[in-house]
C-alpha cells in the first residue's frame, strides 16, 4: 500500500525542513481535511496504489493563520479561519456582508465547523461558494515561500480545476480584502435548497453614483474550469442606469465569458441558460434593488 | 418570474399482500412481576411499530402500556413476522397482538379457576385480573398469576397469530379478483413556486388527508405523513440515480454528494395533515394502516401543480429545474412557430 506520512510543523522554518526531508513524496496541505481526507479515503480504499510515491500531509493548524483583523480599511483573514468563524465574525459580517452570504450557503454545520476559507481557495473547486465574492472584492492572496510572502490578485489566482498560482512550497497564509465604497452581493443555484454544491453561482460589486454603474465587478462560478471574472459584464454595466433593465442586459453577456460544461448536476445546456439569470440576481441584490420577476 | 401553481392527487392503498400467504405471529410471556414481553419479529425502522403493538396488547388486557416491552433484538428468537413492508405490520401483526391477549387471558382464567377450583367458564377477566365471575373476590391479577405460575414452575404463554384470508379466485374472462380486504384512502393538495427562469421549484403547501381507518398512534401518523412529504418531495423533486438514463449511463450518482435527498430546508414551508377515521372492521380496532400510502401522493400532486404554474408536464421523475426550463424553453418555441405558420397563412 501507499505510504502515508503527517507532520504538524509550528514554524515555517520548521514547515520548509519537511519539505527538503520529503523530496519526491507527494505533498499535501492539510487545512479543514473537508475536501482532502475524503479524497484520500477513497484513494486508499478503491484505487491501486501501492506503487506511487508517499503522501506527505502537512497540517497547516499549528502555524497561528486562524483569525480576523482590520488595519487601516483592510480586512485581513487567516487562511485557517473556519467558515463557521467566518459566519459569526463581526468585522466580516459588517464590511464583507457578500462573503458572509456566501459561507452562509456552503455545506452544513459539520463541515462549516472544520472546513477553512483557505482549504475553500486553494482546493481551487470552480464550484467554490467563496470564489466569486473574493474576486469582485478583488481580494488579494497572501502567499509565503521560501523567500518570504507575494501576493496574487484573486482574479489572477486560479488556473484550472484543483490548480493556482501558488508555487508547491507556497502556502496561504491569508486573505486581504479592502471593503470598497460600493456593495456587493453573492447568488447561488444549486440543486437543493441547502447543503448542496452550486450548480452556477456569481457574485457581484457595483458602486453607484447618481443612479448609474460607476464601477462594476461580476464573478461567475461553476460554469468554466475556473471561477470566471465576467469582465465585459462589468464593462457593459459601467454607465448604465441602475435598472432591472441594464442588469439583465449585462448579465446576458455572461453566456460569452464562461465555459460549462455537462456534470450529474446539471448540462452545460442548462448552466448556460441560468447563468445570466444568477449573475443578474446578484448585480440585483448589490444594487439593491427589488426584481419585480423575484 | 415566480409563478404559483396547485395541484391534487387522489389514493387508495391495500394493506399487506392480502392475496393470502402473509402470516405474522405475537408471544405473550408474563414475568414473575406481572410484567409482559411481546415478542415479534417485525421491524423497527422509526414508524413506531413497537409502540402500536403495546397499545394493542395494553387496550386488549386493560393495563397500562408500561407493563409491557417489545422485543424484537433478535429476528429469529422473536415470533414469526413474514416482513415489515406493504403496509401491513400495524393491520397483521396488530391483529396477531389481539390474538395472542385473547389466548393468554383464556390460559390465565384457565389457570386462575384452577386455583380456586372451579370451572373455567364461569370465569371472567378485566383490566389485568381473572377472577370468579359470581365472587369477583377471588381472582388474581397479572402479577399475581406472573409470580404464581412462574414460582410454580407452569409454564404459560400468550400465543397469537394472523393470516389474512385467501382472495377469491380470478374470474377466468376478466382477471378479477378482489385483492385486498383492507383499503385505506387519502388525497393531497400542494402548492408549489415555479422560477419560470431556473426552474426550480419550490414546495410552499402540503394538505393532506388519509382515510387510515381508526389513527392508533396519532402523534406516529403524522410524524409518518411529515416523512413521506419529505420522501415524496426528493423522489418528485431531486433524487435521480441517472439523470441520462436511458440515453446513457456515465453520469451515476455514487454517492451522496451527487445523489440529492431533500434537507429540512426543501420540507413543505406549511404542511397540514388530517385524519378521517373509517373504521374498518377487519382491522384492529378499526385500524388499515399508515405505512407507505404517505409517501405516494405527492409526486402527482406536485407535477400537476408544475403544470398548473407553468403549463408544462413533466413526464418522468425526478422534475429537475432542468427539465421544467427544457420543456419551457419547448413551449416557447412551439408557440413562436404556431405565430409563425399563422402569419404566414393569414393574407398579406
Amino acid at each position: 500500500m501507499r505510504q502515508y506520512r503527517f507532520h504538524a510543523p509550528t514554524t515555517f522554518e520548521e514547515l520548509f525542513r519537511i519539505l527538503d526531508a520529503e523530496k519526491g513524496a507527494e505533498v499535501k496541505y492539510l487545512a479543514g481535511g473537508t475536501d482532502l481526507v475524503p479524497r484520500i479515503s477513497r484513494e486508499r480504499e478503491t484505487i491501486p496504489n501501492g506503487d506511487k510515491p508517499p503522501v506527505v500531509l502537512v497540517s497547516l493548524a499549528g502555524l497561528g493563520l486562524a483569525g480576523v483583523e482590520e488595519r487601516d480599511g483592510e480586512v485581513r483573514i487567516g487562511a485557517m479561519t473556519t467558515l463557521s468563524d467566518l459566519q459569526t465574525n463581526p468585522i466580516v459580517k459588517a464590511k464583507l456582508p457578500a462573503l458572509s452570504a456566501a459561507v452562509d450557503h456552503m455545506a452544513g454545520f459539520s463541515i462549516r465547523n472544520t472546513a477553512t476559507l483557505g482549504g475553500n481557495i486553494m482546493n481551487a473547486s470552480p464550484a467554490a461558494d467563496s470564489l466569486p465574492p473574493l474576486m469582485v472584492l478583488d481580494a488579494t492572496f497572501v502567499l509565503r515561500g521560501r523567500g518570504g510572502e507575494r501576493c496574487v490578485m484573486a482574479a489572477d489566482f486560479f488556473t484550472g480545476p484543483g490548480s493556482t498560482a501558488a508555487k508547491p512550497d507556497e502556502i496561504l497564509v491569508a486573505i486581504a480584502v479592502k471593503a470598497g465604497k460600493g456593495a456587493a452581493a453573492f447568488h447561488k443555484l444549486g440543486r437543493r435548497a441547502a447543503e448542496t454544491l452550486s450548480v452556477v453561482n456569481a457574485a457581484a460589486y457595483v458602486e453607484v453614483e447618481n443612479g448609474v454603474f460607476k464601477t462594476a465587478r461580476v464573478a461567475v462560478g461553476s460554469a468554466a474550469p475556473t471561477v470566471r471574472a465576467c469582465r465585459k459584464t462589468a464593462q457593459a454595466l459601467e454607465g448604465k442606469p441602475v435598472t432591472a433593465e441594464s442588469a439583465r442586459t449585462a448579465a446576458a453577456l455572461v453566456v460569452d465569458e464562461i465555459a460549462p460544461i455537462t456534470d450529474i448536476r446539471a448540462s452545460d445546456w442548462y448552466r448556460r441558460k441560468v447563468a445570466p439569470v444568477v449573475a443578474a440576481r446578484a448585480i440585483l441584490a448589490a444594487a439593491g434593488i427589488q426584481d419585480e420577476g423575484r | 418570474m415566480i409563478r404559483t401553481g396547485r395541484g391534487i392527487s387522489t389514493i387508495f392503498y391495500p394493506s399487506g399482500f392480502n392475496g393470502g400467504g402473509d402470516p405474522d405471529l405475537v408471544t405473550l410471556r408474563v414475568k414473575v412481576d406481572g410484567t409482559i414481553d411481546i415478542t415479534n419479529a417485525s421491524c423497527e425502522m422509526g414508524q413506531g411499530v413497537k409502540n402500536v403493538a403495546v397499545q394493542f396488547a395494553a387496550e386488549r388486557l386493560g393495563v397500562p402500556p408500561d407493563r409491557f416491552s417489545f422485543d424484537n433484538n433478535n429476528s429469529d428468537n422473536a415470533a414469526f413476522s413474514m416482513d415489515t413492508a406493504g403496509t401491513r405490520s400495524t393491520v397483521i401483526m396488530g391483529n396477531a397482538v389481539l390474538a395472542a391477549c385473547d389466548d393468554l387471558i383464556a390460559k390465565m382464567k384457565a389457570f386462575v379457576a384452577g386455583k380456586f377450583g372451579c370451572a373455567v367458564e364461569d370465569m371472567d377477566y378485566d383490566q389485568g385480573r381473572a377472577f370468579v365471575r359470581a365472587q369477583p373476590d377471588k381472582g388474581m391479577t397479572l402479577g399475581e398469576f406472573g409470580a404464581a405460575s412462574n414460582y410454580g414452575g407452569v409454564a404459560i404463554m400468550g400465543l397469537g397469530g394472523f393470516l389474512p384470508e385467501p382472495a377469491p379466485p380470478r374470474d377466468p374472462e376478466t382477471g378479477a379478483t378482489v385483492p385486498s380486504k383492507i383499503m385505506a384512502y387519502g388525497s393531497s393538495v400542494v402548492d408549489v413556486e415555479v422560477d419560470d427562469e431556473t426552474g426550480v421549484v419550490t414546495v410552499v403547501n402540503m394538505y393532506n388527508c388519509y382515510d387510515m381507518g381508526t389513527v392508533i398512534n396519532p402523534l406516529q401518523a403524522e410524524a409518518q405523513a411529515d416523512g413521506g412529504n419529505v420522501q415524496g418531495i426528493g423522489m418528485a423533486l431531486l433524487e435521480d440515480l441517472s439523470p441520462s438514463f436511458p440515453e446513457s449511463l456515465d453520469l451515476y450518482a455514487a454517492d451522496y454528494t451527487d445523489y440529492i435527498v431533500p434537507t429540512f430546508m426543501d420540507a413543505p414551508r406549511n404542511s397540514v395533515t388530517t385524519f378521517y377515521e373509517n373504521y374498518d372492521p377487519t382491522g384492529p380496532y378499526g385500524a388499515k394502516g399508515c405505512g407507505e400510502m404517505v409517501v405516494d401522493t405527492q409526486c402527482p400532486a406536485i407535477v400537476n401543480a408544475i403544470y398548473d404554474a407553468v403549463g408544462v408536464v413533466v413526464e418522468s421523475l425526478p422534475a429537475t429545474p432542468e427539465k421544467i426550463l427544457c420543456l419551457l424553453e419547448k413551449k416557447h418555441s412551439d408557440k413562436t412557430k404556431d405565430m409563425d405558420r399563422v402569419s404566414v397563412a393569414s393574407p398579406a
